[in-house]
């Protein structure tokens, strides 16, 4: 399988050159080596920071692994209210931009300027429709309907009387990781306006990788949450 | 690469420093500062593979949504009844096997560090414990004093009084009072609803309010009693004047 | 290992080096122009020394404004409070009434104990170590020339800072009385017309971030950014025990966030997972809250440990008993503390799981008698010194050992119901948190002291200042034992009268400490003003920060990449060439002239 080292592409080029592009250019900052003991480093605080996401969303998977032992009955009833179609389509349009963002982490590696940015693109506007589809055919019909958290709960028809609990882990879990999906977005927008300016090739992608890394991880809690709240009988 | 930190080892400076053997700067960067050294650059995934674990992907999220659907199918044909956990099993594999092809392969776990492997495991170790000993205590309230499992008044003890103004009276699950404001002309939320029909808004199929007086309905299955393993009754009405859940409702379709 | 030759100050400025007179020749401490040149400076370093020795203020501010706190509580203490029980109004003994009744000097006593352990837990005692001395230390002691993620180490800094503005809004709108763990119902019932509970909890949770960020900048540093032929087994004790902590704030911090999370969306929404009366559990909350706190106690203590293998060693001029145990056992501790939160709860969960917790708390005694057990048999036959780092280590061997040894009771189901929410209690984890964590910390500092400041403290007034602080902190906290198990229950502003007499003594114990804490402040000072320059290793220690940097560290720390050659504590092979700490002063090796401010 093909690889490549950043290090010893540090001591190939001519950094200071000004008719490089901007990512053979970049220098590690003073503290490391080189390049490759950067881009080690930041992956490692990457992956840190990723274990920080899991623990944060175990809380709620915890939540709802607690709360469906005592009462089955509510988290049947409450599911029953959400729209499997548009679950799914949001678990395809997640697991798709995945895909394109591992490519664009392939193509920084290449230094493929223009797929990169393509790429990137896609990612981008898969977050958009994901967001859309939640904001327009699910919170949207669930708050005019009254299936909201808690005190809030003023749907008239309940399955059962603890539905209102169940309505909280459902807005609470899918708005973090809704919210997460906004900043992945942020993230990818920057990552575009890097890519406009050739911050990022075989010499220097870890940006590239670390948002990529990130928006895994986001999908990743989608794939647990998908079945979770929308597959129960 | 320490070519480009340039240190004198015969310095007076340095504590008698072992010169590098065989010359090559390896030597000295033995044991933990090698850590970042182990790796044999960065690989470069192929497309191939790439597309291989989307399409898995994809196919394995059909097959959770079909999983799901399997349980009704052999009830409705089979008058089987699968046992809750199937579905929970089978849900959680299946997202468990694609969680695996996402960190192995679109976030290269599998080409990587073995150190960033050993961080993502830590984690999940740590969730377990968490997700794990909480269970164990919830799972077993009340195993050795009953009253530990106490028993709570279902939707509550009442006294709230709710963002919109209303007061839930005492005793009142707050599903009670939501329908009741729906059937109160006086109340915004009825004529709210009453305006959506007119104008055909979205929220027109709102379902007509249930008779949950005896008891709500329930699934296809045995209702569960309340036990003393839980901390709450499963369900169950104990509003003043009204039966307690009735054994096995029917499906749902009690409602006048 | 046995190749080493009296190794200090070797690396240190030589004459006429080529670099001399430049900027990364100088202290870090050298002020860069004007006044408000330096406060710039300051507010945007990115240098981990700095914002170590920013930390470092920031969190001793802390503990002052919570020792005030404790002050008062013990000040309500002093004698119970008598009322006519036929008006319901005081006559005597109630020292805090800020309002008319006897209910209102009730409430502001409750207020703030909660303040106290607010400000101790949240925004004193999690950062204390970590963020100053392991920010000043951790990259020096490994030979970094700063931390893996300078910037997001600044961040931390302000995220406490920004974190602390949301505690003072809360105690500006009068504070709060739920405790510091925040339990529900209380936090999501009382004051509901108030939002002080709402900004204090969002408070909290952005000081998790803060405590994040220290800890995974941590953990990479130690990985990534160790010096040449700096295996993991030659790292100093120091850097293990912090690194052991920066797992735990890594893993654990999450899930206060989340669990704080929960708490606004149900003090602010009643979505019901913590609420019985939608069909939630208030008691998840204490699982879910100790799931992090119980850690983050290890957090507090892990550290603590740290400084004592260093003090112990290099004060005793003698390796270390046990290196492997030593490091390990910390390692072995951050593990076993994710599996023991339960035993916060024997009096709330279910027996099952009390009997779990129980049996698996009494683990956390092995690698913490492992440690005690090698800092003893290290000062057998050590030629041991008695300054004032040592003086603090050996007082922390013998009151975090009674610390240690109570928590063994409150581990076990049956004492622990007897003792549960009583003083005993209080006198446990004080004798841990101030007698481990505190005491390890005013050690540390004495000990890097001349490191981190260039000036030499005032030996004699600093033992004084131990003195006191090991009588005042004894005097406190002993009696408070037998208060707990006599049936004095915590978190209460009045008691019977026969307990007035051990109540006084704490008090007066407490006052005691005070004055033991304010002779430390003293002696900082002075020697800030007015201390003797220190020299680079004036204990002869042998680990990186003592025999290659400058006192103060020049701003890249080092001159040139240390490489290393032995383990951290070979004094058993230098010990011959060298001598007893407090003669062991090198000559100056700034040039005249040339003196670091």
């Amino acid at each position: 399988m093909a690889t490549i080292d950043l290090g010893h592409a540090a001591t190939h080029q001519r950094p200071d050159d000004p008719s490089l592009p901007p990512y053979k250019r970049y220098r590690a900052a003073a503290h490391y080596r080189d390049r490759d003991h950067e881009f080690d480093a930041v992956k490692m605080g990457v992956w840190l920071f990723l274990a920080t996401e899991i623990l944060l969303f175990s809380g709620f998977f915890v939540g709802y692994a607690v709360m469906r032992m005592l009462h089955p009955e509510a988290f049947r009833a409450g599911s029953h209210h959400l729209d499997w179609q548009w679950g799914l389509t949001n678990t395809v349009v997640l697991l798709v931009s995945s895909y394109t963002v591992a490519c664009a982490v392939r193509n920084a590696q290449l230094g493929q300027q223009k797929l990169l940015k393509t790429n990137i693109l896609i990612t981008m506007a898969c977050g958009f429709v994901f967001l859309a589809i939640k904001f327009i055919f699910e919170y949207s019909k669930k708050y005019r309907e009254g299936l909201l958290p808690g005190w809030f709960y003023s749907y008239p028809a309940a399955g059962d009387p603890y539905e209102p609990m169940w309505w909280g882990i459902y807005w609470g879990a899918t708005g973090i990781h809704a919210l997460h999906v906004t900043v992945g977005i942020g993230l990818f927008m920057w990552l575009f306006s890097g890519a406009l300016r050739q911050k990022y090739g075989p010499e220097h992608y870890t940006a590239v990788e670390g948002v990529g890394l990130y928006w895994h991880i986001v999908d990743i809690v989608w794939i647990f949450l998908f079945p979770m709240l929308y597959l129960i009988h | 690469m320490a070519h480009s930190k340039p240190h004198d080892p015969n310095a007076p400076g340095h504590p008698s420093v072992a010169a590098p053997q065989n010359g090559t700067e390896l030597d000295v960067y033995p044991a933990g500062a090698a850590d970042s050294h182990h790796h044999h650059g960065h690989t470069i995934v192929p497309p191939s593979t790439l597309l291989a674990v989307l399409m898995a992907l994809l196919a394995l999220t059909v097959l959770t949504w079909g999983a799901s659907q399997v349980e009704t199918f052999v009830a409705t044909m089979f008058n089987v009844v699968l046992p809750d956990w199937v579905n929970v099993f089978v849900a959680l594999s299946i997202a468990v096997i694609k969680t695996t092809l996402v960190v192995m392969f679109f976030m290269q776990l599998r080409y990587d560090n073995p150190l960033n492997t050993m961080v993502f495991l830590f984690t999940m170790v740590t969730v377990l414990f968490f997700l794990g000993f909480t269970m164990i205590d919830l799972g077993t309230r009340g195993t050795v004093d009953r009253f530990k499992a106490a028993y709570v008044v279902d939707g509550g003890t009442g006294g709230i009084v709710l963002p919109s103004g209303s007061a839930v009276g005492a005793n009142t699950p707050i599903t009670v009072h939501a329908r009741r404001e729906a059937e109160n002309p006086e109340s915004p939320k009825h004529q709210y609803l009453h305006h959506a029909e007119e104008h055909a808004a979205p929220v027109a199929a709102v379902p007509p309010a249930r008779d949950i007086s005896q008891g709500f309905p329930v699934g296809p299955y045995a209702p569960e009693q309340s036990s003393p393993q839980k901390s709450r009754p499963v369900r169950g009405l104990t509003l003043p004047g009204l039966a307690p859940a009735a054994a096995g409702g029917d499906h749902g379709h009690n409602h006048h | 290992m046995a190749t080493i030759t009296g190794s200090t100050g070797h690396d240190l400025p030589h004459h006429g080096g080529g670099g001399h007179g430049h900027d990364h020749d100088v202290s870090y401490l050298h002020p860069k122009g004007g006044f408000f040149a330096i406060v710039w400076d300051w507010m945007t370093t990115v240098d981990h020394k700095k914002i170590g020795v920013m930390y470092l203020v920031a969190v001793l501010f802390m503990f002052f404004l919570g020792g005030v706190a404790a002050l008062a509580v013990r000040l309500e203490l002093f004698t119970p409070t008598v009322i006519d029980t036929s008006t319901n109004q005081v006559i005597s003994g109630q020292w805090l009434n800020i309002g008319e009744s006897w209910a209102d000097g009730n409430n502001t006593y409750n207020r703030i104990f909660t303040l106290h352990g607010v400000i101790m837990v949240f925004l004193f005692i999690v950062p204390s170590i970590p963020a100053s001395l392991g920010n000043f230390l951790l990259p020096l002691m490994i030979g970094a020339k700063d931390v893996a993620f300078p910037r997001l180490n600044l961040a931390s800094w302000y995220v406490y800072l920004f974190g602390t503005i949301f505690g003072i809004v809360s105690i500006i709108q009068g504070g709060v009385d739920t405790g510091w763990t925040f339990y529900t119902p209380y936090s999501t019932m009382t004051d509901a017309e108030h939002w002080r509970v709402v900004w204090m909890i969002t408070a909290a949770f952005i000081l998790g971030f803060s405590s994040i960020f220290t800890g995974l900048n941590f953990v990479v540093t130690v990985h990534k950014l160790r010096a040449p032929g700096m295996g993991w087994f030659d790292m100093p004790l120091f850097v293990w025990g912090i690194y052991a902590t920066a797992i735990i704030q890594v893993l654990a911090t999450p899930v206060i966030g989340i669990t704080l999370l929960l708490l606004l969306f149900e003090r602010l929404f009643h979505i019901g997972i913590f609420d019985p009366r939608l069909g939630g559990d208030p008691v998840l909350f204490q699982h879910f809250f100790w799931f992090y706190s119980h850690p983050v106690v290890y957090v507090m203590i892990l550290p603590g440990f740290a400084i004592i293998s260093e003090i112990v060693t290099t004060h005793a001029r003698k390796n270390i008993f046990g290196y492997r145990a030593v490091a390990f056992s910390s390692i072995a501790i951050a593990g076993i503390a994710f599996i023991v939160w339960g035993h916060h709860m024997f009096a709330s969960q279910g027996e099952v799981a009390s009997a779990i917790f129980s049996a698996l708390t009494f683990l956390v005694a092995i690698p913490t008698a492992v440690k005690v057990f090698n800092w003893t048999a290290t000062l057998y036959k050590g030629s041991i010194a008695f300054t004032a780092p040592m003086l603090y280590a050996l007082g922390f061997l013998f009151t975090f050992s009674i610390g240690g040894l109570t928590g063994l009771f409150l581990g076990c189901l049956a004492t622990d119901l007897h003792l549960h929410d009583t003083y005993f209690i209080v006198a446990h984890f004080h004798y841990v948190m101030m007698g481990g964590t505190v005491i390890a910390m005013i050690g540390g500092l004495h000990h890097w002291w001349p490191k981190m400041f260039g000036k030499m403290y005032n030996e004699f007034w600093a033992k004084v200042g131990f003195f006191l602080v090991f009588v005042g902190f004894n005097l406190t906290f002993f009696p408070q034992f037998i208060l707990g198990t006599q049936g004095m229950p915590r978190r209460y502003a009045s008691y019977l009268e026969q307990y007035t007499f051990l109540h006084q003594l704490s008090t007066v114990g407490s006052w005691v400490l005070a004055l033991g804490l304010f002779t430390h402040l003293f002696v900082f000072v002075q020697s800030l003003v007015a201390g003797r320059k220190a020299p680079p290793n004036p204990w002869g220690s042998l680990t990186l920060e003592w025999t290659h940097a400058a006192s103060p560290p020049i701003e890249h720390n080092f001159h040139h990449e240390p490489i290393v050659t032995h383990g951290p504590y070979p004094y058993d092979d230098v010990l011959p060439a060298q001598t007893r700490p407090g003669e062991f002063i090198l000559p100056d090796p700034l040039p005249a002239g040339k003196k670091a401010h």
